[in-house]
């Protein structure tokens, strides 16, 4: 997998477009050929059978043989300015638990609305849950206008519809873009037809975000172990943000104090210079005598140390009640926990719910406050994703999960 | 303007019930066609009679043993590998390709013809009719599959769905020619073409679901929309084109009312000529010791010794065993004493070409009724399913402008001659 | 950090991760590629220092290359090795020509890792499975140790050696870790020819032949293959991967096929 590929989510009514879109961006950016992708354009088969990303997948196999990408679930593309990675966002269940258990995770959204059918529902919700993970970079597109004769009016209408609806969430979608995926107008490039129309095309769009790979986030390396080996007593852990260099200064957290990377280690390699996101790598730390599981080596000292944060939280297996001895699993962070729910919503509509704010069921999508009895160093999700979201567990099962806002 | 041609297909409708269908006022605008100057022949299908072999010999006029198809399913050479053949196994030219080739016509439109799949390239358009799994692979050129989705085309109804709702089904088929009918009338008016052939399998499904009502009012009535279809894909061609094209209407077998089912692998393993390994599967079955076997509907093939990895045949042993083959299967009889089997023909008799290797050693044509299948599953000789109707070979149906004349029965090989004659 | 750097990292994170968890822990070698592989990255994962025993099951019927192989290997890397036996059995003349084969993998396998982990009182077990290793598609989530953290999602992935294993385990409640899940059969390869690991011979063709994967000799058949160094395996499984996969999506309609032809009587 290519580093610095800034991901996204593609979301929406099931038939409003995504795999037209899909292809057509792969189609544009040259990837894909021409019989491919009128191949893509359309997504059923005779068993009716709705293909979506998985189809995808399937038509771009043959041109993965060429080497292009080896990861088999993720699809890339390249604009002038950078890489994306598309992430799949099968229904909102799966895309709010992979959220949660880190199997995926995206930068920004593509919201797509059918100008032909306007808002749905599915619309909604799925707005309501790129709120919920806190996407703040979302881009509205306004599908299918070769359907509507290119109206202004319609889309006037739909993007006063989606304002309206986003103002109660924390998101504000940063574009409306009028497009016709399967004509290519506003995709790659823009087009005449939509003469009234002068904000820029998605790739504009998207390459105006502003977007700091891993890489270039702050530093910070929860400690997995401490060994000993030799005469060495070595700090082991995966860097889940930024990089660390040999001789750098940073934080333990959540004591605070400041100490000295002294040396970088991986097996059969001494002296490593510099280590980075991902990497999972051993260090020999001075300045302090006790370092352990569950600290957190901080690049900047601006990681929050809380015993107490707002998130949203997943509830998926058994029950919660009011008072329950839950514990809570940041990175390798652990500290029993205790719930104030503030707001409940219904998954299947996201509808609020007002009662029963005590209690949490399998499913159940709510807003809380998460009181620790330690305290912990984490982000929000939106900064640095590692440190933003926890698991939470019940007697040693896990029940839940959440992100932190 | 160059020539044109139109040609619809009616899969599985009988001559005898079609003249009865015209006769009887259900086929007004039939009728009215043929009294311009159109008659009505019986004419011969392909051995065996079924659909994938008959619009082949009619694609290609060409016999089996030339194209290379026997059937819905075969085994791979030197083996029992089961494989499903299909547009990509045709060995022979199409009436089209060679009329492309040879610079006399152009855009052609191929709607629904049986074994087409998967869509090959052709100058005009190709959608393919039954046996097609992938949409997206059974239309060609590409860019013809979305606007085929945003009419809903469907190539084949929901086969199963008879089984619990038989209204349903019959309303499927109804919609289905409907639409049909409409993308066929669209294509038409939009787009210029030097041919067109378009085939309706609505008919066939009708056929074999429902063939004991072929005197009532769901007959009357499906028989009066294929009508309609007809007529209107006619005006249709004849307003853009005017009265000068050629016009065929034609089937690829007909119909008869099914009594019961014969399921020739259990006969033949009770007369000892077959022996079946049951662990194994499909034609993999076939043991040692096995003389000879079937596959749908009427197919024998002796299992030779250098044909089939545990055939033991000689060839000096062939003539013997059919004819012991031959003696018995003419002597089955139902419970009612009456045979099953009216002739058995020879592979010399029927087949000539380079695929001839391939070809059944034998072909078994049924009495009326009696419905000849070649699976392994069912274990009882005689048995009975869901089905009303059957195939019958010699009654296929062809309609040709009144010139044209046979000294000897027409046959499905014949169509394409006629075509290919008119542009030349 | 390219494709094998991530898969590694993300080996060795739940190396560790299992390691901190259960202390008790063992990891079951069958000395074939995928598990040597494993013992590798566990290596790099303690710095050189395997901090818990390698158990290899030896069923006596092994090939004679595999125990010199395991005894040099696990003298070079310096980990101390549990080799179980069913003594029992064996001495009854137990084999897959006097029981079943499941009865002799049962008996010399399964009782025999039993018999060890209730000596040890080991907790978890690592175990060297891929998810790519029956043919399952890579289209599903990757297994991923932030998955419910500490819930190892089991249910997926049987394979040959696995199938004896999983039973077993899931009756006594002891947790398996799959570091390696998400590497392909061609990863592995490409990670033991960057790696320069060591290899048992067998893998590679002599004759026209070679073995795809090792096990007891009575019961394991090579394939034809020309491939004799690992480039050439490297290739071989790459056309092969491509040919498996265009198989399986004829292997899809054939099936469509034979349901619309039997809805018509047909077949």
């Amino acid at each position: 997998m290519e580093e610095k590929a800034l991901p996204i989510v593609i979301t929406g009514h099931i038939d409003h477009g995504k795999s037209t879109l899909i292809g057509r961006l792969l189609y544009d950016t040259g990837v894909l050929k021409e019989d491919r992708f009128q191949e893509i354009t359309d997504s059923s088969s005779i068993l009716g059978k709705e293909t979506e990303f998985a189809f995808v997948l399937d038509a771009l196999e043959e041109e993965r043989a060429k080497g292009i990408t080896i990861d088999t679930t993720q699809i890339y593309f390249q604009t002038p300015k950078r890489k994306y990675v598309i992430i799949d966002a099968p229904g909102h269940k799966e895309f709010l638990r992979n959220m949660i258990t880190g199997a995926s995770y995206a930068d920004a959204a593509v919201l797509i609305v059918d100008a032909n059918e306007g808002i749905r529902e599915q619309t909604k919700r799925h707005g309501y849950l790129l709120g919920m993970v806190g996407i703040k970079d979302v881009c509205v597109l306004i599908n299918k206008m070769d359907l509507v004769e290119y109206s202004k009016d319609i889309y006037d209408n739909i993007v006063a519809g989606m304002k309206h609806f986003f103002r109660d969430l924390s998101v504000e979608p940063r574009f409306f873009i009028p497009m016709s995926a399967l004509k290519g107008i506003n995709v790659a490039k823009r087009d005449p037809s939509i003469a009234w129309y002068t904000g820029p095309c998605l790739f504009e769009a998207l390459d105006e975000l502003e977007f700091k790979a891993f890489e270039e986030r702050p530093f910070r390396f929860p400690v997995q172990d401490v060994y000993r080996i030799g005469k060495d007593k070595i700090v082991a852990g995966r860097i889940e943000s930024g990089e660390v260099k040999a001789g750098e200064d940073v934080y333990l957290l959540p004591k605070g104090e400041k100490v000295r990377i002294k040396e970088i280690r991986k097996f059969l390699l001494n002296d490593i210079g510099k280590a980075s996101y991902g990497e999972s790598i051993g260090l020999i730390v001075e300045g302090i005598n006790g370092i352990k599981r569950g600290d957190v080596l901080s690049g900047d000292n601006d990681a929050k140390t809380v015993k107490e944060f707002d998130a949203n939280l997943f509830w998926f297996y058994g029950e919660y009640n009011k008072g329950d001895k839950i514990q809570i699993k940041c990175t390798t962070q652990e500290s029993y926990c205790s719930l104030s729910i503030t707001e409940k919503f219904d998954p299947a509509t996201m509808d609020k719910k007002t009662e029963g704010l005590d209690h949490l069921e399998i499913g159940d999508i709510a807003k809380a406050k998460v009181k620790l009895r330690k305290r912990i160093a984490i982000d929000t999700f939106s900064y640095i994703p590692e440190m933003g979201r926890f698991i939470l567990e019940k007697n040693g099962i896990p029940v839940g999960g959440g992100i932190i806002v | 303007m160059g020539k044109k041609a139109l040609i619809i297909g009616i899969d599985g409708v009988p001559f005898g019930l079609i003249t009865q269908m015209m006769e009887q006022g259900y086929m007004k605008g039939l009728r009215g066609i043929c009294d311009e100057g159109y008659s009505v022949h019986k004419m011969r299908a392909s051995y065996p009679d079924i659909s994938s072999v008959s619009w082949t010999s009619f694609m290609t006029g060409a016999n089996p043993a030339e194209h290379g198809i026997f059937g819905f399913t075969d085994l791979k050479p030197n083996s029992y590998d089961l494989y499903f053949p299909n547009s990509r196994d045709i060995k022979a030219p199409t009436f089209w390709q060679t009329l492309h080739e040879q610079g006399k016509a152009n855009r052609a439109l191929i709607l629904n013809i049986p074994n087409t799949y998967p869509a090959f390239p052709i100058d005009g358009l190709l959608v393919s009719g039954f046996v097609a799994i992938d949409f997206t692979k059974a239309v060609y050129p590409p860019s013809y599959i979305a606007p085929l989705q945003s009419m809903n085309y469907i190539i084949d109804v929901d086969l199963m769905k008879v089984r619990d709702d038989k209204d349903g089904f019959y309303q499927d088929l109804v919609e289905s020619l409907a639409i049909r009918e409409k993308i066929s009338k669209k294509l038409i008016n939009d787009e210029e073409w030097d041919m067109a052939a378009i085939c309706v399998t609505e008919t066939d499904r009708l056929h074999h679901f429902f063939y004991d009502k072929k005197d009532t009012v769901v007959f009357q009535d499906f028989y009066k929309r294929v009508d309609d279809f007809i007529a209107n894909t006619y005006r249709a061609f004849e307003k853009k084109y005017g009265k000068d094209f050629l016009f065929l209407i034609l089937s690829d077998h007909g119909f008869t009312e099914q009594i019961t089912e014969v399921n020739l692998n259990a006969c033949l393993k009770e007369k000892g000529f077959l022996t079946t390994n049951e662990s194994r599967e499909y034609y993999d079955k076939i043991d040692t010791g096995t003389m000879a076997f079937a596959m749908d509907p009427g197919r024998i093939y002796i299992h030779h010794e250098k044909k089939f990895p545990r055939g033991h045949v000689k060839p000096s042993e062939v003539g013997q065993v059919k004819d012991r083959l031959k003696e018995m299967l003419l002597n089955l009889a139902d419970g009612k004493g009456t045979k099953v089997i009216k002739e058995i023909l020879d592979k010399e008799t029927i087949y000539k070409g380079p695929y001839y290797e391939s070809a059944p050693d034998l072909i078994c044509i049924s009495n009326d009724g009696y419905d000849l299948k070649g699976n392994l599953r069912k274990k009882e000789i005689f048995s009975t399913d869901i089905f009303k109707g059957m195939h019958t070979g010699d009654d296929a149906t062809l309609i040709v402008p009144q010139g044209i004349t046979f000294d000897r029965q027409a046959t499905i090989e014949d169509p394409a001659k006629i075509i290919i004659d008119y542009f030349s | 950090m390219d494709h094998y750097d991530m898969l590694e990292n993300k080996s060795i994170y739940i190396i560790r991760e299992a390691y901190y968890r259960f202390k008790n822990i063992a990891m079951l070698w069958s000395v074939g590629k995928d598990s040597t592989t494993l013992l590798w990255l566990i290596r790099k994962a303690f710095f050189g220092k395997i901090p818990f025993p390698i158990i290899h099951i030896d069923t006596s019927y092994k090939f004679p290359d595999m125990y010199e192989f395991r005894d040099k290997l696990s003298r070079d890397w310096g980990f101390p090795l549990i080799v179980g036996r069913n003594e029992e059995k064996l001495a009854n003349g137990m084999g897959p020509s006097t029981g079943m084969k499941l009865e002799c993998c049962n008996e010399l396998k399964t009782n025999a890792l039993k018999q060890i982990i209730n000596k040890y009182k080991f907790k978890a077990i690592f175990l060297g499975i891929r998810r790519d290793e029956h043919g399952i598609r890579a289209k599903e989530r990757y297994f991923s140790p932030r998955d419910d953290q500490f819930k190892w999602n089991y249910e997926n992935q049987p394979a040959e050696i696995w199938d004896q294993y999983k039973a077993f385990l899931d009756e006594e409640e002891h947790y398996r870790v799959h570091p390696i899940l998400h590497f392909t059969e061609l990863d592995i390869w490409k990670y033991i020819q960057r790696e320069n690991l060591p290899i048992i011979d067998l893998y590679l063709s002599k004759e026209g032949k070679r073995y795809r994967s090792i096990g007891c000799v009575p019961c394991c058949s090579p394939i034809d293959s020309q491939a004799s160094t690992i480039d050439q395996i490297i290739e071989e499984v790459a056309t092969s991967k491509q040919s498996e996969r265009a198989g399986r999506a004829q292997d899809k309609e054939n099936i469509y096929t034979m349901q619309k032809l039997r809805a018509l009587g047909y077949m």
